[in-house]
């Protein structure tokens, strides 16, 4: 009797110094949760509202149910290129990006010469502007005066038009992206790499694994943590994708409008076009709040398959 | 230490106080507008107004282009952040005008007598002025002299056909050098269809009127200066832009307006020749559009706006622009002739008369995408005949109206 007492008294206040250590953390807190409400929680709710709406971004907004959804759907058919573009681009960017990565971060990791010299190099483009990295792909790859063309034309007398031929001009874009992407993915990769213990090596080569061996068995499924961080937040960077498809489908003599925009055209891009250049602030919430579900979904559907092929 | 921070206290109450005390006195005229190439011209008129006008400051910020604009006045309309003045166009008025949020001057007794007629009507809607006009353009044909020497092609004179266009463009073209660059931009092909009889809207401008036999005629004739290499394509004038091909001296004609020739006399110097746009079964067409200044409906400021704004419209203010763009002060328009000495800009001046609005009553800038979407496409090679396109066309722009 006495002791259950002590312990509910012990209890009671262990709680109540719980509530006031959790109302001071929240104190410490509150300069980040106030900005967050502010610049992204309110906005987001705001983006919802408004895509039930016929709101120009100017003016007032009329409320017009799920019209906005149905045109979607329904009516818009450059909404269906938006979202084939789109998975267009991750597909084609994010599996290559992470590929190229694993197999040049394990050779870094190999005690080779010169490693810092690589890592220095590979990591560059990463730290360029991506406006910057892509004004000089499109001089590089410009069909007429580009010295990528002037190499393939002298060597095999081909001219491709990596930036108006429709068919070619997302398989570049995909290209500079995986280019630019790399070298971050790289660093991450290598400090996953360097946390694999040597030992296993060791092991391995006592009992007569081979390098290649060694990769598929030791080095890839310690490394998938890194390897699944690095998917999550690469697919959705390549859903957010915007300064790239920007840049690229702008065009000073068409405006952003016409057959190669169109092939480049990926929801980010929608959003964008239908909120300025369109002036349908609502259309755009829409396609906005659509976007947002597709990369919820796709999340969820990485989080649940994480368990399937990472090994902690 | 209390002292201190008492005595610092006071100290900065005093000085906001002073501050606000001088924020009172000066009036501060936010001026938002477009296009780098104007900005010294603008600052010349804000700086000889505030000369005269010391209790008003007048900041300038300027955009890289219209969709810019567009974004920041979308981002700040009906807040304390939005702008006194700023450029309007005829895009814009179609959209901004309705919602009203541009502010009617019609009360205001802004005299525009003087100015382009044409541009202050575009910002005329209902009997009510929403903006004072300040430019106006038209197109011409630029031609490179020098191309068309080596080539021993006569220079085209202002009475030319759309036949002789195309003649032409087949006669200079050669090896690294093409006719006519074609264009981006939907109003140089709107020129040719006026021009050949056809329309672009219906006389309300509710509904296309492209799709008829005077549009198709000339839109076949630059296809076929397309195909058959005399002109870019699509995806070539997408790599190399008009500009750069007409001023690296590998096309030799473009179309482009009167806001180009500064910056291809400077490329070409003695080299450039203009001549007017050729001319159709019905005449001569030259699809025109001028800038205004405009003021939000929710200004605080209006008095000082109001008084700058008339400002704006005399002579002295229009006159600061000549180097860059036609004034719509149509008296110094002809002061604009004499900055291109060597060049016969009169054939912007001669456009001028034979101008052309060129936006649908409704969904102007949905249903003037549309028309830029089917033309791209058209350049890209999408379409068999004109016929197919102008089918297309109307399609495209009806839907857009309708929505």
């Amino acid at each position: 009797m006495t002791n259950s007492a002590i312990s509910e008294r012990d209890l009671r206040a262990r709680q109540r110094y719980d509530r006031k250590e959790i109302s001071v953390a929240y104190l410490f807190l509150l300069p980040l949760l106030v900005g967050i409400i502010i610049f992204f929680i309110v906005p987001i709710v705001e983006t919802f509202y408004y895509s039930f709406t016929s709101w120009k971004g100017v003016g007032v907004a009329k409320w017009t149910g799920i019209a906005n959804y149905i045109k979607m759907f329904s009516k818009d058919k450059k909404f269906g290129l938006e979202i084939s573009n789109t998975f267009a681009f991750v597909f084609g960017s994010v599996p290559l990006t992470l590929m190229i990565a694993i197999v040049i971060a394990s050779m870094m990791n190999a005690r080779i010469k010169a490693v810092g010299f690589f890592r220095v190099i590979y990591f560059l483009p990463n730290v360029t502007m991506v406006a910057v990295v892509v004004m000089i792909w499109r001089w590089l790859l410009n069909s007429e005066y580009g010295i990528v063309d002037l190499a393939l034309n002298s060597l095999f007398g081909i001219r491709p038009a990596w930036m108006s031929d429709t068919n070619l001009t997302m398989l570049s874009m995909c290209l500079i992206s995986v280019w630019s992407g790399v070298g971050y993915c790289i660093v991450i990769l290598l400090s996953g790499l360097q946390s694999i213990s040597p030992t296993y090596y060791e092991a391995a080569t006592i009992d007569g694994a081979n390098g290649i061996q060694q990769f598929f068995k030791i080095t890839l499924p310690l490394v998938t943590p890194t390897l699944f961080f690095l998917l999550v937040t690469r697919v959705i960077g390549a859903f957010n994708q915007f300064d790239m498809v920007y840049l690229m489908a702008d065009n000073a003599s068409s405006g952003a409008v016409g057959p190669v925009v169109n092939s480049l055209r990926t929801l980010v891009f929608g959003v964008y076009q239908s909120a300025f250049a369109d002036m349908q602030m609502g259309y755009a919430c829409a396609k906005a709040v659509f976007l947002f579900f597709v990369i919820l979904v796709v999340t969820v559907v990485q989080m649940i398959g994480e368990k399937r092929w990472v090994n902690y | 230490m209390k002292k201190m921070i008492g005595l610092v206290l006071a100290l900065v109450m005093v000085l906001s106080c002073t501050s606000f005390a001088m924020a009172d006195d000066a009036v501060t005229l936010r001026f938002w507008m477009w296009d780098d190439a104007q900005v010294p011209a603008i600052q010349a008129m804000a700086d000889e107004y505030t000369a005269a006008h010391p209790n008003v400051k007048i900041e300038i910020s300027c955009q890289a282009d219209v969709s810019g604009l567009n974004q920041k006045i979308q981002a700040t309309i009906g807040t304390t952040d939005a702008p006194e003045i700023f450029f309007i166009n005829y895009n814009l008025a179609a959209e901004y005008i309705p919602l009203g949020i541009v502010a009617d001057l019609s009360s205001y007794e802004i005299d525009q007598s003087e100015l382009a007629s044409g541009i202050v009507n575009a910002y005329t809607v209902d009997d009510k002025v929403y903006a004072v006009a300040k430019d106006t353009d038209s197109y011409a044909v630029f031609y490179n002299k020098s191309l068309f020497d080596a080539a021993g092609v006569a220079y085209p004179e202002n009475d030319w056909t759309i036949e002789d266009f195309c003649e032409t463009a087949k006669n200079l073209t050669s090896d690294g050098v093409v006719g006519w660059t074609n264009s981006g931009s939907d109003r140089v092909y709107y020129n040719f269809i006026y021009s050949n009889g056809g329309e672009i809207y219906s006389a309300d401008g509710t509904a296309s009127a492209i799709n008829t036999p005077e549009a198709a005629e000339p839109i076949q004739a630059l296809m076929n200066l397309v195909s058959e290499g005399y002109a870019y394509t699509g995806p070539q004038l997408s790599e190399v832009s008009d500009t750069t091909a007409f001023t690296s001296g590998i096309a030799a004609m473009t179309i482009n307006g009167s806001w180009m020739i500064s910056q291809y006399a400077t490329a070409l110097g003695d080299n450039l020749g203009i001549v007017e746009l050729p001319s159709g079964k019905a005449g001569k067409f030259s699809s025109n559009h001028g800038i205004g200044y405009a003021t939000t409906a929710a200004n605080e400021h209006m008095d000082e706006t109001v008084d700058f704004l008339r400002y704006l419209a005399t002579y002295e203010a229009q006159v600061k622009q000549i180097e860059v763009v036609i004034p719509a002060n149509l008296t110094c328009a002809s002061d604009w002739e004499n900055v291109y000495p060597n060049v016969n800009v009169g054939a912007f001046m001669n456009a001028l008369s034979y101008g052309r609005g060129y936006l649908s009553t409704v969904n102007a800038t949905l249903a003037r995408t549309a028309y830029q979407e089917t033309l791209a496409s058209l350049r890209n090679g999408d379409f068999a005949t004109a016929e197919e396109f102008c089918a297309a066309a109307e399609q495209a722009v009806n839907d857009a109206l309708a929505e």
